[in-house]
């Protein structure tokens, strides 16, 4: 796909910049006056609103059972529970293990150490369910340990059996929310259809600008002309021009790590240099597309979801073009009635060391109906006191996390059954992509916004000058 | 073998009558899963009952039928009771019957036979007189037999094969033992035909309470199995006891098993474990006359299980239902009293445990009851109709210290305190539960405060049953304690080894158990126990100072990196007292020694004689034999043994024969004990004394260059029972080899079983003084075993955990890592943290108990002045007498003394109070690292206390809360970056002009701080929740005992701070 310029060939017309209607529904994520307080509401909140969704699944699947609170529980007696889960694991850090830990092994070394650990499954992992007023352990042929994390909400099928546990021999998550698109009106799909035709938009994540030991900085150069039609032929103009929007989806900046009690003015300069180099990064890039900037995790913003834009004072150059736009993470936006949702990839980092593989936990999230089930026990978040923000209220065309390992992409169709469904039976579509790091593997991701669908493009050597 | 204990006053039974009720009140389950396993049937001519005893007492009463109209005759009798339970899991009573109190009373030896009668007449009519009330109901008889003894004689003092003439008096009812030794030690008795006026008499065993002269002579060890032969036994037709199995039995029809084999076993017994809630009235400590009983949480576990076979919760007011759990609610407090009455008689437990149940939970539940008139409550005995008896007592011991108590006894069921029993066992810093849960289960209890009880009492049924799951946790923490320090078995085997009853073992010092010993041993030999008269307070001290203690030997401080070989004397006192046959029996008169052949005696060190084994073996060194050679059993068996419940037990019982051995010396030693022989006690200590000398003169005049070794061994220290020698080489593995040989060399100038051994290696290490050291210590010269530490003070409860966290590290850079630079540079950069307030304020927290009220303190305290003012501020929230009182030392005015500097550490924290950092390092941290670095480094004081790092200090602004000046003081935003004051306000609510250019940078550096604070308060707050084991619920625990409390508190006020600082660049 990518050719050398050949000096033979002709100068190409230069092809106009697909454009494309853009709305960003982020509102949510946005957080001005902080409080902060426990977690348990947020807990509750997330059950709250999950609850009639969860209901209207349990309906159209059992429709005939008893529901039971854990409170009500009879041994023998078949009914549904539903709740939230709490996955109990030994492997958990614990933050009192600086207290026990050997001295000499300094509180905030084992923080590090902790944010390192990769894994917390263990043998005895357990699984318990608690609603509104109790818990219970889940066991049975239906609970898979290794595939629930803390967090989700559900509901079981089965019964008490003698020593209080309840076996479970069904498990059913909130009935999907609807589609975005399809809120909109039928004859309105055809025309937007028409305008999409060829039209992209550009995942990217984890660049690491900056930081030479990490990413190679060919590479960088290469994206950028690609992406701004200054790379290979005609034909490769005409793709980069069918871009509509890059999202840098985490981690524009380098994490070179200064710590911040350092006094040393000369290590404080170090701090801005990569910012800088971002700047010019992004001022080129937006002078020819729309870029979304997200923060990711290490970007010099609060660490703790949902993540607050960049500070445009951060970006003297890049903030004055309109074409650039700092974002939250998770963010949730529209290109041309494509609905997008996606994070820095935290959320799936964190289910991580619940559990397996990176694209199946894409998909149980969007099943769990919540992006980020594991917040706040093992990932940090605000506390929020009187809603769930991270829950889905809508199902997106395209679901992405960034920062992953590796590409990879999955279409996940979720049933709507149930009361509330409307059109009774219907299905939603989503594009799972899991985003790579471009510092790790000189990839993009490009989305058609059309079929739905995405290649990756990989530059230069692929992997980082490591 | 430091311990020296003192009996607690002369115990006699409190009032022997049992109250009845005329309303029988019975159990009356309210739900069938509470009742123990049914009863099989007994053919009581064919079946044998078989059961481990776990208590018995006795009461007085009309004499049983079987013991003959004679008996009748004389008027009440001590009726003894046994309480058990079978290999089935059924309770068992036994009566019995015709076991009479006795003691003996050395005659002259002109004591004719015929001169019994008068004796026992004459003593009888001295007892009518001083006898008030006397033995009701009967024909006036006290003293039911007087008999000649021939073949015994007394147990102190060697007696050459003589035997002395004694009169065995036995008494009608056991009180009436120490009436007559007390005419007959005092008074005097006129003999006719003896003697033309009274004489007195020395008694002998005559201090034996009736209960243990009972297992003594029926050879029953506590918590052993007993056997009621087929047609030994009569069933009782009406039950007087809640008991399955209810008989009478004579008292020589019973057969003790010796705890072995499959009598070694521990029956199913059933424990309940109890833990109560008050709400207490604002700003009180729960007040049995006033404040309500709220929830009761009680659960039940078969010894053997790992889970509660009931867990059940009375609670007041309405409670939502909890998952395995029953559920009472009751909305009058008195019908909630009388239903856990009930409960508890319905489940006849056998062990009553719980966390401070003896002093606060049953006193509590005693008193309420009688607050409300609640009549039918105190009976949780096994009697039917028997109330239970509270009075205080005064527990006093040497080893243990003095405590005020409360006893309360519950017949047929044995009390056991965890509280008491981990103070007794473990030497911590708090001993809260939520200490001692963390220090044994490895976790932190969730601890809400008493005034935030109230407020969840007085919510719905869904917050009164928060509060019910939070009371069952607590109910069942001391079962968890129970199992994990294997308290079942220790204990057990404790009172089998013994042979004191197992309640003896809480309530009573270390000397009734050796006295136990002492008994059975002499009862074997025919040796009679005397009887002591009781020294005063001033025959005491000087008793107390008598004789000289331990050696030791000068310690040659310093911080050592070559290997130190330890050389230990294994069990030295019990040794020493075997080597040189030391006993009571074996001891000669100073007036008899020239007398004795110089070939059958030895002199010790005092100048005390003691006869040679061949001629007599001393009964105590027989003991100690017994116990020694019974552990290198146990611990043989333990070996071998597979089965983890087993291994339990014979882990108990060698742990308990160790202690008992020790404590025989001390036995002797207790000048107001029950046997003091000062020359058995003198003439240990000499010998230990002589043999560490010795070592160190053998040693240094072996291992020296003149013989061959590489180089001169010096002895560095040496305590007790060990010495500490520098071989002077650099290789560990030969000064392993080397420490062996020398072992066995000087072993070889030993009596046995005296033995000397090698067993560790410190290396490197750190000689502070006499009692202090610290050094890593290797038994295999591949890898070292672990770091041990002597009289370090890191543990000491008032510290703050700042000391003993830089002194932990100190010493593993210093001794793991021999890294002394690094302990140094760590050393002063904590300083600098200190200094620079950079420190956890969790860290700095101090706590200190307030004992009384904080008005009644004659001394000023700083935790005391504290309280004071708390209750000022806040009467509702203020400390109470029991609470701890935690503090951080704040800065105050010039001059101001230490106690007026402590503050509430959530209080300075919220007013922005500073630290008083330099208190902390002068008086806290400052002299413990002195004493590790002087012996390490020249000047340690002036290089690591003062010096560059101590430069640079934080110096907070005047806050207008700390009042002054500050007050009228006009605050203007200054700049993030320089400090300079702000003066266009409209350009940047962050910054000044000169810094703006900068603006990422400081933005950059405001979001590191917010962003280590957002992780902090998250993994906070989460660990919280999960401790709570609950989402969907606020946290409610106020645990001042927990390191991460002060820490979440702080964490979200800096991130308000953090945050509004962020604010300013206009984000």
């Amino acid at each position: 796909m990518l050719t050398e310029p050949s000096s033979a060939a002709p100068p190409h017309e230069i092809s106009p910049r697909a454009t494309l209607p853009y709305v960003a529904r982020d509102s949510k994520f946005n957080l001005d006056a902080k409080i902060y307080g426990q977690y348990f509401q947020l807990y509750f909140n997330r059950l709250k609103i999950l609850a009639p969704r969860l209901e209207d699944a349990v309906q159209a699947k059992w429709p005939n059972l008893p529901r039971a609170k854990v409170l009500d529980l009879k041994e023998g007696e078949e009914c549904v529970l539903s709740g939230t889960l709490y996955k109990d694991m030994k492997l958990k850090p614990c933050i009192l293990d600086e207290y026990v830990k050997e001295a000499g092994v300094s509180a905030s070394a084992v923080a590090i150490e902790d944010s390192k650990k990769t894994k917390f499954v263990g043998e005895d992992d357990s699984i318990v369910l608690e609603d509104e007023g109790a818990r219970v352990k889940l066991t049975g042929a239906a609970i898979d340990v290794n595939a629930l994390v803390t967090g989700v909400v559900l509901a079981a099928r089965g019964r008490v059996v003698p020593g209080g546990e309840f076996e479970a021999d069904e498990i059913c998550f909130p009935r999907p929310a609807a589609a975005r698109r399809s809120a909109a009106p039928a004859d309105a799909s055809t025309a937007a259809a028409a305008d999409l035709k060829g039209k992209r938009v550009v995942l990217v994540s984890d660049l690491r600008v900056g930081d030479p030991a990490s990413s190679n900085p060919l590479n960088l150069e290469l994206m950028l002309d690609f992406l701004t039609g200054n790379l290979g032929g005609a034909a490769d103009a005409s793709e980069a021009a069918s871009v509509a929007r890059v999202v840098v989806c985490g981690g524009a900046l380098s994490k070179a790590e200064v710590p911040a009690s350092s006094l040393d003015p000369r290590e404080k300069a170090q701090i801005s240099r990569p910012l800088r180099e971002l700047d010019v990064l992004l001022s080129q890039l937006c002078s020819s597309v729309h870029v979304d900037v997200m923060p990711g995790e290490g970007d010099p913003t609060n660490q703790a979801l949902p993540q607050q834009p960049l500070h445009p004072c951060l970006f003297p150059s890049a903030a004055r073009y309109d074409t650039f736009a700092a974002s939250t993470n998770p963010h949730e936006f529209d290109v041309g009635g494509v609905g997008f949702l996606g994070t820095s990839g935290q959320n799936i980092s964190d289910l991580c060391k619940y559990t397996n593989e990176r694209l199946d936990l894409m998909e149980s999230s969007l099943r769990w109906q919540h992006l980020a089930p594991s917040a706040p026990d093992t990932l940090a978040c605000y506390p929020y006191k009187d809603r769930d923000p991270f829950h889905l209220d809508a199902c997106p065309d395209v679901y992405f996390a960034g920062c992953q390992p590796a590409f990879g992409s999955r279409v996940v169709e979720l049933e709507r059954r149930g009361a509330g469904a409307g059109a009774g039976g219907e299905t939603t579509r989503t594009l799972a992509v899991s985003v790579p790091s471009f510092a790790a593997t000189g990839t993009i991701v490009m989305v058609d916004l059309e079929t739905l669908t995405c290649t990756p493009v990989t530059f230069g050597d692929g992997g980082a000058a490591r | 073998m430091d311990s020296e204990p003192i009996l607690p006053e002369e115990y006699e039974d409190p009032d022997d009558e049992d109250v009845f009720l005329n309303d029988v009140i019975v159990a009356d389950a309210e739900r069938e899963h509470w009742k123990r396993k049914p009863a099989p049937e007994l053919n009581v001519e064919k079946d044998n009952i078989v059961f481990q005893q776990l208590d018995i007492d006795y009461i007085i009463g009309e004499p049983h039928a079987m013991l003959g109209p004679q008996r009748k005759a004389m008027g009440a009798a001590a009726m003894l009771r046994i309480f058990g339970v079978t290999a089935g899991g059924n309770s068992v009573c036994v009566h019995v019957h015709g076991f009479e109190p006795y003691f003996y009373a050395k005659v002259p030896e002109s004591f004719r036979d015929d001169q019994c009668e008068g004796f026992r007449k004459n003593l009888n009519d001295l007892m009518q007189q001083q006898q008030r009330g006397g033995n009701n109901g009967g024909n006036g008889t006290f003293i039911s037999a007087v008999s000649v003894v021939r073949d015994k004689q007394s147990l102190m003092y060697y007696q050459e094969g003589r035997t002395a003439m004694f009169v065995k008096i036995t008494t009608t009812l056991p009180n009436m033992v120490a009436t007559a030794r007390g005419i007959l030690e005092k008074q005097g008795l006129l003999v006719p035909g003896l003697h033309v006026s009274a004489l007195t008499f020395m008694t002998f065993e005559s201090n034996v309470l009736y209960t243990l002269r009972f297992m003594v002579d029926r050879g029953i060890v506590g918590g052993n199995w007993l056997e009621l032969p087929p047609g030994g036994y009569h069933l009782r037709a009406k039950k007087s006891s809640m008991c399955q199995y209810e008989c009478d039995v004579a008292f020589d029809a019973v057969i003790s098993h010796a705890p072995e084999g499959q009598f070694s076993k521990l029956a199913p017994f059933r424990i309940l474990s109890v833990d109560i809630e008050c709400a207490g009235r604002r700003g009180h400590f729960p007040d049995a006359e006033h404040d309500p009983v709220i929830q009761i949480a009680t659960m039940v576990t078969c010894q053997g299980d790992d889970k509660p076979i009931i867990k059940a919760i009375w609670t007041l007011d309405t409670c939502a239902p909890i998952v395995g759990a029953d559920v009472l609610s009751f909305t009058d407090e008195r019908e909630l009293l009388r239903s856990w009455g009930k409960f508890l008689r319905s489940t006849d437990p056998d062990l009553l445990i719980g966390y401070n149940i003896v002093n606060f939970d049953f006193p509590y539940l005693i008193n309420r009851a009688a607050t409300l008139g609640v009549e039918d409550f105190p009976y949780w005995g096994r009697m039917i109709g028997s109330k239970l008896r509270m009075k205080d007592t005064t527990f006093s011991s040497k080893a243990y210290g003095t405590r005020d108590s409360k006893e309360i006894t519950i017949e047929g069921r044995v009390q056991f305190d965890l509280l008491q029993a981990v103070q007794r066992d473990h030497k911590l810093s708090s001993y809260s539960l939520n200490a001692v849960s963390a220090h044994f289960l490895g976790e932190q209890k969730e601890d809400v405060h008493h005034s935030a009880i109230s407020e969840l009492q007085a919510g719905t049924s869904e917050t009164r049953r928060r509060l019910a799951v939070y009371c069952l946790k607590d109910a069942y923490l001391p079962q968890r304690l129970l199992d994990k320090l294997m308290y079942m078995y220790n204990y057990i085997e404790m009172a089998r080894v013994t042979g004191v009853p197992l309640s003896f073992l809480l309530s009573r010092g270390q000397s009734i158990k050796v006295l136990s010993q002492i008994l059975r041993k002499a009862r074997q030999r025919g040796l009679l126990v005397p009887h002591m008269p009781k020294k005063g307070a001033s025959d005491q001290q000087e008793g107390g100072v008598a004789y000289e203690g331990a050696t030791v030997l000068d310690a040659k401080a310093g911080y050592y990196e070559l290997p130190i070989a330890t050389l230990d004397f294994a069990s030295l006192y019990p040794s020493i007292m075997m080597a040189h046959n030391l006993c009571y029996c074996t001891l000669v008169p100073q007036n008899m020694v020239s007398r004795m052949n110089p070939e059958d005696v030895s002199k010790s060190p005092t100048g005390d004689v003691f006869v040679k084994s061949n001629k007599t073996k001393g009964i105590l060194p027989e003991i100690l034999e017994e116990l020694l050679s019974a552990r290198k059993r146990a611990k043989a068996d333990l070996k071998k043994a597979q089965d983890p419940l087993e291994k339990a037990v014979l882990d108990g019982r060698q742990l308990a024969l160790k202690v008992s051995a020790n404590s025989v010396y001390g036995f002797t030693g207790a000048t107001v004990g029950a046997l003091p022989c000062l020359e058995i006690s003198a003439s240990t200590t000499s010998y230990g004394r002589n043999m560490i000398d010795q070592t160190k003169e053998l040693v240094m005049e072996k291992y020296n260059t003149k013989n061959g070794y590489s180089a001169n061994a010096d002895v560095i220290y040496g305590d007790t029972d060990s010495v500490m020698i520098k071989f002077n080489v650099t290789d560990l593995e030969e000064a392993m080899k080397l420490g062996e040989e020398a072992a066995t060399y000087v072993s070889s100038t030993f009596i046995k079983p005296i033995k000397l051994e090698f067993e560790k290696v410190y290396w490197p290490y750190l000689l502070i003084s006499k009692k202090r050291y610290a050094g890593l210590l290797w038994t295999n010269p591949k890898k070292h075993d672990y770091m041990d530490t002597k009289g370090i003070e890191t543990v000491r409860r008032d510290n703050c955990l700042l000391v003993r966290q830089v002194i932990e590290t100190v010493l593993q850079k210093i001794l793991i890592s021999r890294d002394v630079p690094g302990a140094v540079d760590y050393v002063k950069r904590t300083i600098s943290d200190l200094l620079m307030n950079r420190m956890d304020l969790s860290l700095l927290v101090i706590t200190k108990g307030l004992t009384q009220d904080a008005d009644a303190y004659e001394n000023k305290a700083a935790h005391v002045e504290l309280a004071k003012r708390m209750k000022e501020r806040d009467p509702a929230t203020a400390p109470v007498v029991g609470d701890r009182i935690a503090y951080v030392i704040v800065k105050a005015a010039k001059n101001a003394k230490g106690y007026e500097k402590s503050e509430d550490p959530i209080w300075a924290m919220e007013h922005n109070l500073p630290i008083d950092c330099q208190h902390y390092l002068d008086h806290y941290l400052g002299k413990p690292l002195m004493r590790i670095f002087e012996p390490i480094m020249k000047d340690a004081s002036s290089q690591l206390l003062k010096g560059d790092h101590t430069r640079a200090i934080s110096q907070p602004t005047p806050s207008s809360a700390a009042g002054g000046i500050m007050r009228f003081a006009k605050v203007r935003l200054s700049c993030v970056g320089c400090k300079a004051s702000i003066t266009d306000e409209k350009t940047s609510t962050a910054l000044c002009a000169h810094c703006l250019a900068k603006e990422p940078e400081h933005l950059q550096r405001a979001l590191n701080t917010v962003n280590d604070l957002e992780r902090d308060f998250n993994r906070l707050w989460t660990q919280c929740q999960r401790c709570q084991g609950s989402l969907h619920q606020d946290v409610l625990c106020t645990s001042r005992d927990c390191p991460i409390f002060y820490r979440r508190k702080k964490v979200a006020k800096d991130l308000g701070e953090a945050e509004s600082t962020l604010k300013r660049f206009d984000w």
